[in-house]
């Protein structure tokens, strides 16, 4: 086995190699190299890190104006909802105010024609019973010769005439 | 691989250490297939992290693959020392990428070029040194930390005092074995892999050699078996490199925070 059998003879130059070799490695690599390949490695991680934390504060920033927004929306919505029934409100007493008034000047032109209405019917009562009473004495006279008074003639004829 | 004497194929011959400049003797340094192979590993190992070094916020897949081995050791420390782990990642990790890639390296398909992977964790000096490197540094944290009431960490919680002695002794044992397990583990495990891969490796030369009913029954079968122990020695590559840094990390606790 030669890796026991040239021990005597080779240790010194193996080991002296060895010891350059994990020495060069050691302060070449492992010191120099190894922190700045982890150093990369915790800055990609407190990047990862950082850029979450922005996009957690993006988020909440993101919900806030929504809420903001929502917010205002709520509250036009009510307004307009105020306003609408407001100006509804206004308009119905509006209308019912006029109605109210042209209602008026109806009934006020609805008892004038009545009061007309019933003037004439009083005259063309008043010349029917004239004409009545004058037809009474005409026939009376016609009739039985004899003749009745003007107020006698015009008793009886309402009495006819109330009596329908 | 070498053909050794009386024509077989010794599949130990690939641990050997060959001297490139200088020569192999007691006490001299020499410049070996080891070497080049542990310079290879460093190579391979600055590429691979040069590629994570472009420090994207979007990272690429390069990136990504570097990203997750540094992470893997700073969770492991963190997971099993806790926040006084961070300090130990630059050699846990050095231990864990260095073993990591030589051991991949050893794995190299390319032996039929001539050039001849050698596997620089598959010697026990290697691994030896890394092991005494992880219980120095747990004796000295330890020390340092608790002074002399570190040796209460070979004293269970609630021990009954005439047992006291006794169980000192045990924990003590098998805290002194901690270094020789952790180095004969690698060793042992790349060692096993690499001898079976090229012995099956010698069944597929010899059966075709021995003519095609034989090469059929033994290269072929012994190809695909091959093709799993490969397979299967990918996965112990990482879990032995995995296996050493946890088993260091968990030392390592042991003198941070004691029981």
């Amino acid at each position: 086995m030669p890796q026991l059998d040239q021990i005597a003879i080779s240790y010194a130059s193996q080991i002296v190699w060895l010891v350059g070799v994990l020495a060069i490695i050691y302060f070449g690599i492992a010191r120099t190299m190894v922190p700045k390949v982890q150093g990369t490695i915790e800055a990609r991680a407190k990047r990862v890190s950082d850029d979450l934390a922005a996009a957690d504060k993006a988020h909440e920033r993101a919900d806030e104006i929504e809420e903001d927004y929502r917010q205002q929306m709520n509250e036009a919505r009510s307004e307009a909802g105020t306003v609408t029934t407001e100006a509804k409100a206004k308009a119905n007493a509006d209308r019912e105010q006029r109605v109210a008034a042209e209602d008026e000047k109806i009934a006020a032109k609805l008892a004038e024609a009545e009061t007309a209405l019933a003037d004439a019917r009083k005259a063309a009562l008043a010349e029917i019973e004239g004409v009545a009473v004058d037809a009474t004495q005409d026939i009376v006279t016609k009739v039985s010769g004899g003749s009745v008074s003007e107020s006698e003639a015009r008793s009886a004829v309402k009495e006819a005439m109330a009596h329908g | 691989m070498a053909e050794a004497e009386g024509g077989g194929i010794d599949p130990m011959s690939q641990f050997k250490i060959e001297p490139i400049a200088g020569t192999l003797e007691q006490g001299q340094i020499a410049f070996t297939n080891s070497s080049i192979w542990m310079l290879l590993t460093l190579a391979l190992v600055w590429l691979f992290m040069i590629g994570g070094m472009k420090r994207e916020l979007v990272p690429g897949r390069w990136q990504l693959a570097v990203e997750s081995v540094t992470g893997f050791i700073d969770n492991m420390l963190t997971s099993n020392i806790g926040p006084a782990g961070k300090k130990y990642v630059p050699y846990i990790f050095t231990i864990f990428i260095f073993i990591l890639f030589a051991n991949l390296l050893g794995l190299l398909p390319i032996g039929f070029t001539g050039i001849h992977p050698f596997t620089v964790t598959s010697h026990i000096l290697i691994t030896g040194v890394m092991a005494v490197m992880s219980f120095s540094i747990v004796l000295a944290v330890g020390f340092w930390k608790h002074k002399l009431k570190f040796f209460t960490l070979f004293v269970p919680h609630g021990t009954p005092l005439p047992m006291v002695p006794l169980l000192f002794v045990i924990e003590l044992v098998s805290f002194m074995v901690r270094p020789f397990s952790l180095a004969l583990r690698l060793f042992i495990a790349m060692t096993a892999g690499h001898v079976l891969l090229k012995v099956f490796a010698s069944f597929v030369i010899s059966g075709i050699n021995a003519g095609p009913e034989i090469g059929l029954l033994v290269a072929v079968p012994s190809f695909l078996l091959m093709l799993f122990v490969s397979a299967l020695e990918l996965l112990i590559c990482a879990i032995q490199a995995y296996v050493f840094a946890l088993l260091s990390a968990l030392y390592i606790n042991d003198a941070e925070n004691l029981h």
